[in-house]
């Protein structure tokens, strides 16, 4: 693998290559014994860390290049602290009975020592992760995001409780093939798929994911551009779209989605698509030049025979305005109390994830965006002109998606009132108060 | 021209009856295993044709790479395993606790015992969804979270009102005046069961095994809440790894038509071998209300 | 004779019907019993997920009833349950006639038939699931709706409009088990002699009055059973409904089973997905004993 890095000397974890090579050709032979599926290190070794990743984002990935990145990363730290062992147990199915299972473990203060929790359940585990700032310099806290960092600081005892490794936020897509600039209203994004659709004979001209996806998706960024809410900044993220000025908002962001379906514009089969490979497929296929999507879609549209004519552009709003971005992303919590294993475990999260090379090479192995300044500034894939490159833009000023406790419910009702109006069983009125009075009946 | 059984007419019409007979079945098994076939189809094209426009039904080339690589690389030939093991365990289990029951209700009078065979139903109608998280944190207090020894002890019981309704009715079907026999022999009860009863309602015993395999080869809520580690897993979990949702941006179609194909495969060839028995069990055997 | 009283007590052991059912009776009791007792604990409660202080209320259930979308689910779910069930009766019933026929006229082949008819059935839940979304995709590895377009120009929403979507649902459901009811009647007739059919025949009866009258009314018992197996697994379907639409489109595929694996996993709402499960318990409760209603007066008319 190439190590395409400029040199940074203020970079904390460069001797981890350099180490690697160092001790790679001798541990070479032994290296075998030390990485197994569901081990790492010695089975003999003392101390037990247990850590339960994302399977996407384990050594037991099905991707070549991740399982690649993670087991060197993982290998060359364990080979370092030989009275280590980790256990590896990969978080797995669906996602909303893992987080109950979570729960569960953390509630009766049996969880693993290092769990892997997204943006949208960080209110939910504050109080039961423990904080990182005994062990992280004031200057690696700064060097993540902004608002990377608000997420990850619990806010009542403003303490950095997770570590967030990858961040991706929503736009749009476009074909640069077909499309100089990428337009920056929603009105000029219909005219401009109408006219490509007719030009060059695609099936569609703009896809959304419209499964449970499509408020954070679409709806946040294109409320809150126009000074719009859709839940308030608390940590309940308590529903404020029905009422007033935000009703207003969301109904005229629906109705531009109804008349991009009544123009033909875009396909009612959206209703359907909930998952990243639904679209990556259809992107294959060359079924349409715009997507709205995000930018986790990357890894699998560069794939794709023709990847290289996408690129990534910021979330196009109702009459121009300047796009308010989100974010969201995977980061890892520590759940034990014993002190040395918080240090071992953040030194090994920097070493594997969290350090900027380490999250650069991670990042490029799965498609994602780091979260800290000096991976974006110094990794050459964020340098050149790029998709990457985009991302970290769009990233620079992104704030956290809601994630309390009623967003959930929420972005539930507001999907089902997306879908409602798709398929034209309700008008968008129609659509937002009735997704106003599901949520008010469960407040 | 008087007949003797319905079933032989003129042959013409006999030659009709047929042809439409196997029409019929003909549109039934196209209908039944088209969905199969086109995800064995699925499972054999490489990541650029799943998205070639226009597609084709045929893959370009019989390649079995997916497969391959879908039991090496990846856990799910120890899921197989475990899918075998975890079911084995529970048809065993879930026999030697019911042909009991079964007996018991079937030879035995006692105060209630309608009431109770009612109440066995109920429990059949408990879906594992609804115990979850209880289930969850109440295993989680017996230690037995994340076993293979949790999720067989609650295969079995989620078997057990079926499997003990199933055998009732061929113990039923047994002569008491076997029993009574065997008794005045000077045999116990247990006895009876073990040399008289059993042996003639091998049918039955076949079709609760069966009814049992299907059942637990197919569990998916109850594994999926009570185990954690991979390498525990049964196939029904592990498919899911590689549908849309989990890949993150990549594309797995294939692997997970091969995943999904390896999923139904044993258990369709298990289902080949022993489909005689099951059929003559439930023929030979009694199945009544 | 001191060797007796071992004997004895063994003996008298096996008379009492407890020692039979009491593994059988362990296994529901320790393993069943309590988490059940426990949902239902749970849903007089507002639990929630991530725990704290609750408090035992009803407020679970009024909500529960007050929310329009119960009525909605309550619809989808007998929906779907009843349309699957008359479904897999009837076409059941006629591949079991078929079998029949076919097996006494001695046409060869029968054995692939039913194997092939039977391999849907041994297929899991979710994958059922998977592998008809696969199927059904409008997206280009949709095989069914590109041979669907080109022969008649448009696809079909198979899954992406309301209706259709669970429409979809029930021809999945009834293609994965169709072969139990196939199965089971296909015993069923067996156990009918074949000397009933042939004094009806000398009395001159056709085909359907013999169906009519004679098969069915012996098939009574055997139908019974499957229609309660059957509702019972039809109304809590859940697995292969998560896999196929996830509730959607605008859930219109949303059954009861969906809605509880939804308020305690997505909405954190403990208390109030116990209530759901509750329904869903009542709901089958309440199928059940129409049927036995009904089985008993089957048994009084004759």
């Amino acid at each position: 693998m190439t190590i395409r890095l400029i040199w940074h000397p203020a970079a904390r974890s460069w001797s981890a290559p350099m180490a690697a090579l160092a001790i790679a050709l001798p541990t070479a032979v032994f290296a075998q014994d030390v990485i197994t599926p569901e081990l790492i290190g010695r089975p003999d070794a003392p101390i037990t860390i247990t850590i339960q990743p994302r399977f996407a984002y384990s050594h037991q990935s099905n991707d070549e290049a991740r399982r690649a990145v993670l087991t060197e990363a993982f290998r060359d730290w364990s080979l370092r602290h030989p009275d280590v062992k980790i256990e590896v147990q990969v978080q797995q199915g669906d996602d909303a009975v893992i987080v109950a299972k979570r729960i569960q473990d953390a509630q009766a203060g049996r969880a693993a020592d290092v769990i892997m929790v997204e943006q949208v359940d960080y209110q939910t585990f504050y109080d039961f992760a423990k904080p990182f700032d005994p062990y992280i310099s004031a200057e690696t806290k700064a060097d993540f995001l902004p608002g990377v960092l608000k997420g990850m600081t619990d806010p009542e005892t403003g303490e950095v409780k997770y570590l967030q490794i990858n961040a991706y936020t929503y736009g749009l897509w476009y074909r640069n093939d077909l499309v100089d600039t990428p337009p920056a209203s929603l009105e000029e994004l219909g005219d401009l798929a109408e006219k490509l659709m007719k030009e060059n004979g695609f099936r569609y001209g703009v896809f959304v994911l419209g499964g449970q996806s499509v408020p954070r998706l679409s709806f946040y960024s294109q409320v809150a551009s126009l000074g719009g809410k859709i839940t308030e900044d608390d940590a309940d993220s308590t529903p404020v779209f029905g009422e007033g000025e935000n009703r207003e908002i969301l109904i005229r962001v629906l109705s531009w989605y109804k008349e991009m379906v009544d123009r033909g514009v875009m396909p009612k089969d959206v209703v359907n698509f909930a998952a990243t490979g639904d679209v990556v497929s259809r992107v294959a296929a060359g079924e349409m030049p715009f997507v709205i999507g995000g930018t986790f879609m990357g890894g699998g549209i560069a794939q794709t025979p023709d990847g290289a004519k996408w690129s990534f552009a910021p979330m196009p709003q109702l009459g121009g305005v300047a796009p308010v971005m989100h974010q969201s992303g995977w980061s890892w919590g520590m759940f034990t109390d014993d002190a040395e294993k918080q240090a071992l475990i953040t030194d090994l999260l920097m070493d594997t994830y969290i350090g900027p090379w380490p999250m650069a090479r991670w990042g490029e192995a799965g498609g994602y965006t780091p979260t800290r300044s000096s991976a974006l500034q110094h990794y050459s894939a964020f340098l050149s002109d790029t998709p990457a490159r985009s991302f970290g833009q769009a990233l620079a000023d992104a704030i956290p998606l809601a994630n309390g406790r009623h967003a959930a419910l929420t972005e539930t009702a507001l999907t089902n009132a997306f879908q409602q109006v798709v398929l034209g069983t309700m008008t968008p009125e129609e659509a937002v108060d009735e997704a106003w009075s599901t949520v008010q009946l469960e407040l | 021209m008087t007949e003797a059984t319905t079933y032989v007419g003129r042959r013409s019409t006999r030659l009709a009856g047929n042809f439409g007979l196997y029409a019929g079945f003909a549109v039934a098994v196209a209908l039944s295993l088209f969905p199969i076939v086109a995800v064995l189809m699925l499972s054999m094209k490489q990541r650029h044709e799943v998205f070639a426009w226009p597609p084709a039904f045929l893959p370009e080339a019989f390649n079995l790479s997916t497969y391959v690589y879908v039991l090496t690389q990846t856990p799910l030939s120890r899921m197989l395993w475990n899918s075998f093991y975890l079911t084995a365990w529970t048809v065993v289990g879930c026999l030697l606790v019911s042909a009991p029951a079964a007996y018991a209700f079937s030879r035995m009078r006692f105060p209630g015992h309608r009431t109770i065979l009612l109440i066995l139903l109920v429990y059949q109608m408990i879906s594992s969804l609804v115990i979850a998280i209880p289930l969850y944190r109440y295993f989680e207090m017996l230690g037995l979270l994340d076993s293979h020894l949790g999720v067989i002890l609650v295969y079995i019981t989620v078997e057990i009102p079926f499997t003990v309704w199933l055998l009732k009715g061929f113990f039923d079907a047994i002569p008491v005046s076997l029993d009574e026999a065997a008794r005045i022999d000077g045999a116990s009860r247990l006895q009876v069961l073990r040399l008289v009863i059993l042996p003639l309602a091998k049918p039955g015993l076949a079709a609760a095994m069966i009814f049992n395999v299907i059942s637990a080869w197919s569990q998916f809520i109850v594994p999926f809440i009570l185990l954690q580690r991979t390498e525990l897993l049964p196939i029904s979990i592990g498919v899911l790894n590689f549908a849309p949702g989990q890949t993150e941006g990549e594309v797995t179609i294939p692997y997970l038509a091969a995943a999904s194909i390896m999923a139904m495969l044993p258990a369709i060839i298990m289902f080949i071998i022993l489909q005689r028995f099951i059929v003559q069990a439930l023929t030979g055997g009694a199945v009544k209300g | 004779m001191r060797q007796n009283r071992p004997a004895l007590l063994w003996a008298r052991l096996q008379e009492s019907p407890f020692f039979w059912l009491m593994p059988a009776a362990a296994f529901l009791l320790v393993f069943y019993t309590y988490p059940l007792l426990d949902v239902i604990r749970l849903s007089f409660t507002d639990a929630k997920l991530i725990g704290g202080d609750y408090a035992y209320t009803l407020r679970s259930y009024s909500r529960l009833f007050r929310d329009p979308a119960t009525l909605r689910s309550l619809q989808v779910t007998l929906i779907f349950a009843i349309g699957s069930v008359v479904l897999k009766l009837t076409l059941g019933m006629l591949l079991a006639l078929g079998l029949d026929a076919a097996v006494k006229r001695g046409l060869k082949g029968m054995v692939a038939v039913r194997t092939s008819i039977l391999a849907a059935w041994v297929i899991p839940g979710v994958i059922v699931g998977v592998i008809w979304k696969l199927l059904l995709s409008t997206s280009s590895y949709g095989m069914l709706n590109y041979w669907i377009e080109s022969a008649y120009g448009t696809s079909i929403p198979f899954l992406s409009e309301p209706q259709m979507a669970l429409m979809t649902a029930i021809l999945a459901n009834v293609w994965r088990g169709v072969a139990f009811t196939m199965i089971i009647l296909y015993a069923g007739l067996q156990k009918i002699p074949a000397e009933l059919y042939e004094a009806a025949v000398i009395d001159g009866a056709g085909a359907f009055a013999r169906f009519r009258h004679i098969t069915v009314p012996m098939l009574v018992p055997v139908i019974f059973i499957a229609l309660v197996l059957m509702t019972i697994s039809g109304v809590n379907t859940f697995d292969l409904i998560v896999a196929l639409t996830g509730g959607g489109p605008a859930r219109s595929t949303e059954v009861i089973a969906l809605s509880v694996y939804q308020q305690v996993f997505k909405f954190m709402n403990l208390g109030r997905g116990s209530a759901v499960a509750v329904l869903l318990l009542a709901i089958n409760l309440g199928m059940t004993l129409i049927y036995l209603f009904l089985l008993r007066l089957n048994r009084d008319r004759n």
